[in-house]
């Protein structure tokens, strides 16, 4: 297996740029998520390291090597698209033993790699049963094997679960993390989904308009947003934002924004007088009847554990995250209070997040 | 808008059953939510009902008229399909007003615009009214077909996953915009779907379906809390439930015949071990952010649960868990109620799940709300006369509660009873019964045997008899409860009875009870033969508690 380094990577189609320079490393035996909305830039980038793609500028290094200009065939890079496509004529051991049939590997070694790779994917008891047959998980382990088989240093993967509906999507995320921890092998996987992201990727890329705008691994991207866009595109629902006026000094820990005084995470830079938005997860909405902070219960959400309530302030409609047992009716009135040391800040304009001891908390904890 | 009713209706194509004896009541306003996975049967259910498809037996009415051979265009329906189909050539407003100028209807066109603007603004596309329907994009097109469906008002909507195919945020904000739009209107809403979100969120009821068949219906709340068996149990939850065989569980208590633990996240205590405490170690830590997923795995099963972000739990670590009240499934996969079991061994433990705790605290509330008058007119002549409402108020506020206090554990929901009695009934009776309830909440387990209930009774006597001294009030209270110990601590097959037969002495207000007696030299000849308002509010207590295990 192999560490993958990607240098200023750059790929333009026409006048349309797609990825702007792109730098990451994806370290030996890491599960690597690419995550944004479509036209992001990520399959692009993904099928750049698997060589389908010739970057612009910038150069990509497979264990040290630069391969920026090798073939796809030279850069012993697994992809795996979408993990349905079988072969429907041939049964299990067939399908898997195909890619080490066509390079004329031994026919005693292609039966120990099948069933070894069998045996790691849980599928040995089907080697020898049609593939039209299977069930789609089933499907999708076959499909695996034959990439498993040919042992290549990196697995490529291009939204493999899209295809699936929501439950089983999960189930599926959950069998392919186990088999990477088993397998160890360094994979590289582009998704839409942010649950699919954070349930797998030990570091996640997010992408915009050709831009990483943040690598870090899935909590400290939940925890502490770069952007207002990372912010918006990870957690479901989604952050609120409430906008407000103001300035933030270094060493602020609060902000006057909706006609009251916020605590915040100490700030650690200054930003001036400006459009500026107060980032709240569902999760860090408190109901206090104290507060100044007042809205309209809107709705709520039943989900078994918790609830969603929408509430309407005169500011912005926030969605709150509680115990399903506390009742709460639409129309109510109530007060929001926020978990100080929880909260972003962000400048409205470039959506970029204010640095704040929240930051420190998550680097160093 | 108008109630519809599938009657024992079963259709099949060719050999495959699609539903089978399939009966359903959509009541005015409702919101049913079909939920089920590919193939189950829902959508040939809604077909059903809008006349696409005819019943091989049974039948289907709507607004009290058998509909069953009717076709479609007379059954007074609109239907919105799961992909959207508007005319391209036509602009939104065009394609809204559509259904309204069809000449059956003959609508003026000024009662047109009115209905189109109307629909327009509740689904927020007022400012896409003059665009093309090919310049929308996935999420306008999708309300414009629902909104197509809204300009009528028939007698049922039938949407079949309408939100499916647009993106995850579009899908959350249409969720609540429909929800608002049918309680704005007092639709009733017929709505099929696999996915769960939207069952729980959109359904005033939920009805689930496996192989054709209606498992279960009830509240959301109901189907995630009372899961008719296993299968409706994995139905709803994220993460899933946990089925556990009991057997790996021994110690933990458990109704007769229970084969299966559904262990959901509210269900499960998870700690570090401490000194070879150890049942399960973690094996990963799905960590999406809000959610936490903790995977623990207990001898070969994995175990999924929520975990909040900031605990201390680590891959690798070992740990205890331990059950909640969790729900208990027999062999045949339904789910066992909880339940006492008198005639088993005083040491046998009760299982107190929270639908029988909810009923229990529910039957006990109503029961004192529903005697306010009579209690006033008990107290009327000895004292203030506002023990009634006293009560009302104090048990109201109980009500209020219900689900919170039903999905505590007995001893908390307990203390939490007696803190609002204390405070909300207040007077004399207020800080007694809060002392009786806080007493049984200090004293009793979560799942009680019959030996800890009259442990536990004994203590709650005591320290109400400390807190009432010089209270005649208090006194005539224990003159209930005191009798009502002593057959506790007899047992026997025959104690329900026995128990209810002190309640319902208490309760012949002609009955002159020796506490009564007692304060006869204080009230003179009046409360003779009188009853003590708070003897007959206790009497109303047991008499419910009793009803209540008795069913």
């Amino acid at each position: 297996m192999a560490q993958i380094r990607v240098e200023r990577l750059q790929k333009s189609f026409g006048d349309f740029a797609a990825v702007k320079g792109s730098t990451f490393a994806v370290r030996d035996g890491e599960f690597f998520c690419l995550l944004g909305p479509s036209g992001c830039g990520k399959t692009t980038t993904l099928r750049m390291i698997a060589g389908l793609e010739l970057p612009t500028s910038g150069a990509i290094l497979l264990d040290g090597e630069d391969v920026t200009l090798k073939r796809a065939s030279e850069r012993d890079i697994a992809m795996v698209f979408q993990l349905f496509a079988l072969y429907p004529h041939m049964n299990v051991r067939r399908n898997i033993s195909y890619p080490l049939l066509n390079i004329g590997t031994p026919k005693a070694l292609i039966k120990s790699k099948v069933e070894e790779a069998a045996r790691i994917l849980r599928i040995e008891h089907l080697l020898d049963k049609s593939v039209s047959g299977l069930s789609g998980g089933d499907r999708q382990r076959v499909a695996l094997g034959r990439a498993i088989v040919r042992e290549p240093k990196a697995f490529m993967m291009d939204e493999p679960l899209g295809a699936l509906d929501a439950e089983f999507r999960h189930v599926m995320c959950g069998e392919l993390r186990a088999l990477h921890n088993r397998l160890k092998a360094t994979t590289v996987y582009v998704t839409h989904d942010q649950l699919e992201a954070m349930a797998m990727a030990d570091t996640i890329a997010i992408m915009n308009h050709g831009i990483i705008e943040q690598l870090a691994p899935p909590q400290e991207i939940y925890d502490t947003p770069a952007s207002m866009f990372v912010a918006d595109f990870i957690g479901s629902p989604p952050m609120n934002f409430l906008p407000f006026r103001g300035s933030v000094r270094s060493g602020a820990t609060t902000i006057f924004a909706a006609g009251t005084r916020i605590a915040i995470p100490a700030a650690r830079e200054d930003c001036a007088e400006g459009e500026l938005i107060l980032g709240v997860r569902p999760e860090h909405v408190l109901f206090s009847d104290a507060s100044k902070l007042k809205g309209e219960v809107y709705g709520t959400e039943y989900l078994g554990t918790t609830q969603i309530v929408t509430v309407k302030s005169e500011k912005a409609t926030l969605k709150a995250r509680l115990p399903a047992d506390i009742a709460i009716r639409i129309g109510e009135i109530v007060g929001l209070d926020f978990k100080p040391q929880k909260l972003s800040v962000f400048e409205a304009a470039s959506g970029r997040a204010i640095r704040t001891a929240l930051h420190e908390v998550s680097r160093h904890g | 808008m108008a109630e519809a009713h599938l009657d024992n209706v079963s259709k099949r194509f060719g050999s495959a059953a699609a539903v089978t004896e399939f009966s359903l009541t959509v009541g005015d306003g409702q919101f049913v939510v079909l939920l089920g996975p590919t193939g189950a049967g829902k959508t040939t259910t809604l077909r059903l009902v809008a006349g696409l498809e005819t019943p091989d037996t049974g039948r289907v009415w709507i607004g009290g008229r058998d509909v069953s051979r009717e076709p479609p265009s007379t059954r007074d329906v609109a239907f919105v399909f799961q992909q959207y189909s508007l005319y391209p050539h036509l602009s939104v407003y065009d394609n809204l007003a559509f259904p309204l100028r069809s000449p059956a209807r003959r609508l003026p066109e000024a009662e047109v615009d009115r209905t189109v603007q109307e629909v327009a603004r509740l689904l927020r596309i007022e400012a896409k009214l003059q665009a093309r329907a090919t310049q929308l994009s996935g999420g306008q097109m999708q309300r414009v077909a629902i909104g197509r469906a809204l300009v009528r008002r028939p007698a049922i909507y039938l949407m079949d996953e309408p939100l499916s195919s647009l993106d995850a945020k579009l899908r959350a904000e249409l969720r609540i915009e429909l929800k608002r739009i049918q309680l704005d209107l007092g639709a009733t809403i017929l709505y099929v779907t696999h996915d769960q979100t939207e069952a729980m969120t959109l359904a005033t009821h939920i009805g689930v379906l496996n192989h054709g068949l209606l498992v279960q219906t009830g509240t959301p709340r109901e189907i995630y809390e009372r899961p008719a068996d296993t299968y409706v149990s994995t139905r709803l939850g994220s993460p899933g439930i946990n089925l556990l065989p009991r057997a790996m569980f021994p110690d933990a208590p458990a109704p007769t015949g229970a084969e299966t633990i559904g262990a959901r996240t509210e269900h499960l205590r998870i700690r570090k071990a401490s000194n070879g405490a150890a049942t399960g170690k973690v094996t990963w830590i799905e960590r999406l952010g809000d959610q936490n997923h903790l995977h623990v795995s207990v001898a070969d099963r994995d175990l999924v649960t929520l975990t909040d972000p900031d605990v201390g739990v680590g891959v690798g670590d070992e740990v205890s868990i331990e059950f909640v009240r969790p729900l208990f499934f027999a062999a045949d996969g339904r789910r066992l109620e909880g339940g006492i079991e008198i005639a088993a061994s005083r040491e046998a433990r009760t299982f107190m799940d929270p639908a029988l705790q909810r009923r229990l605290i529910e039957t006990v509330a109503r029961t004192v709300i529903a005697h306010t008058d009579e209690l006033t007119a008990l107290d009327q002549p000895i004292g203030d006369g506002d023990h009634g409402i006293n009560m009302k108020r104090g048990f109201e506020a109980v009500l209020a509660d219900l689900a919170k206090l039903a999905g505590q554990p007995l001893p908390d929901a307990l203390k939490s009873i007696g803190t609002q009695l204390v405070m909300k009934v207040g007077g004399a009776s207020g800080p007694l019964y809060g002392t009786l309830f806080l007493t049984l909440g200090k004293e009793l387990p979560a799942s009680p045997s019959l030996a800890d209930v009259e442990r536990a009774f004994a203590k709650a006597i005591e320290a109400v008899k400390a807190r009432g001294k010089s209270d005649v009030g208090c006194k005539t209270m224990l003159d209930v409860l005191a009798p009502v110990q002593a057959e506790l601590s007899r047992g026997g097959a025959d104690l329900l009875p026995r128990i209810a037969a002190i309640a319902a002495s208490a309760a012949e207000a002609t009955i002159p009870l020796k506490a009564v007696r007692g304060r006869a030299s204080f009230l003179g000849d009046r409360s003779v033969g009188h009853m003590d308002p708070s003897a007959r509010s206790s009497a109303l207590m047991i008499t419910a508690i009793v009803s209540e295990f008795g069913a």
